[in-house]
């Protein structure tokens, strides 16, 4: 929860606006420069290690898909 | 009421395509044709020709032309106006050389320069991130990176029509991403992931790290050091220079390796103004050879 919680704040301080739709496309909501700085801070903030190939192959376009494969990498 | 469906093309945009696909081959057949008539030249001939058209196109566009000058004002402030002029036209001349080399870049033979840690990393097949800039031949880099690794990637401007048909990164073994296409950062992820050696130039403004450049705030791309963060791949910063006889050194220094776990890792910022500090010194031992007609100092 703690992570969904990040995620969004994230987002909506970047887009200024409230993220109404967990289905959008994470690249076409943020700038890429911001998306790693979200996978940096995710990193630090939880202690996680994010393989960001794995994002990348497993198509995580959607902001609700990214979140669970965060919680997952965060829960192993 | 006419209904038109929207996937079915209008003669007008048909017309259009056409006219755009015209003007492309037009465009791309044209640059062929210099390209070929400037290689039939010496190279010193096409250094000269070149160099003359670049300060040429200065001398008739007054605003880039101000603009070189004031920022060369405002970055070294002891040169007197006449010596700010006189370098903005040689650095015009220069970049305009640089830039037209990337046409003919198989004919490109750089020199290397770099120590010993640096020259294993470039050898190591292990990928790295490198901060580049805008100084003597701007592809000499990723060019450069190509004789130690058959993976040496970079984002390019260059419209896909003329890099397709002009072929001139595949044929050195670089691989160009478009800026503009929309896969363009997952592109450079996957490459990132696969251990390619990424070259990004970061001289330029955009509104991401604030910086020290030439004793001015301004801000700048970060991009080259978030990836390197990211992907725990060692951070290089190379250049690109001329001799005075027209051959091109490419200079590597390591600028960081991966922090190993515990170790204090430096910021984003601070890693930043190690970059800016060494682009600064390397412009003030090259100042005519970098790009100094951008609008880089912005409020």
């Amino acid at each position: 929860m703690l992570i969904k919680q990040s995620i969004i704040k994230f987002i909506e301080e970047k887009t200024h606006c409230p993220l109404l739709d967990l289905t959008d496309n994470l690249l076409g909501t943020i700038k890429s420069f911001d998306f790693m700085i979200l996978m940096l801070e995710l990193e630090q903030q939880f202690n996680l290690r994010l393989p960001f190939e794995q994002a990348i192959n497993e198509n995580l376009r959607q902001i609700d898909q990214f979140i669970g494969w965060v919680e997952l990498h965060n829960e192993s | 009421m006419k209904v038109r469906n929207a996937n079915q093309p209008t003669n007008n945009n048909v017309t259009k395509s056409k006219r755009t696909l015209l003007k492309h081959k037009a465009i791309g057949i044209s640059i062929r044709l210099l390209v070929s008539a400037l290689l039939a030249l010496t190279k010193k001939q096409r250094k000269k020709l070149i160099n003359n058209i670049g300060k040429t196109i200065l001398r008739f566009t007054k605003k880039t032309r101000e603009r070189a000058i004031n920022n060369i004002a405002k970055a070294l402030p002891e040169l007197s106006i006449k010596e700010a002029t006189n370098l903005a036209f040689e650095a015009y001349g220069n970049c305009a050389f640089g830039i037209a080399e990337s046409f003919w870049l198989s004919q490109v033979e750089p020199d290397i320069f770099c120590d010993e840690e640096t020259l294993q990393i470039l050898q190591s097949g292990t990928g790295a991130c490198i901060a580049t800039m805008h100084i003597g031949c701007y592809e000499a880099v990723p060019l450069a990176v190509a004789k130690f690794s058959s993976q040496s990637v970079t984002l390019t401007n260059v419209p896909q029509y003329l890099e397709e048909k002009m072929d001139f990164y595949s044929e050195v073994n670089i691989t160009a991403i478009n800026k503009n296409s929309a896969n363009a950062f997952s592109d450079l992820l996957r490459h990132a992931g696969n251990n390619a050696y990424i070259s990004l130039h970061c001289d330029l403004y955009a509104s991401q790290t604030e910086v020290t450049f030439f004793e001015q705030k301004t801000k700048a791309p970060s991009g080259v050091v978030l990836l390197a963060k990211m992907t725990k791949k060692p951070l290089l910063l190379a250049y690109a220079v001329y001799k005075d006889d027209g051959q091109v050194q490419v200079f590597f220094e390591t600028l960081q390796k991966p922090a190993i776990e515990q170790e204090s890792e430096k910021t984003v910022e601070q890693v930043m103004a190690n970059i800016y500090q060494r682009f600064e010194q390397i412009i003030r031992q090259y100042p005519s050879q970098w790009y100094w007609s951008y609008n880089r100092w912005r409020n």
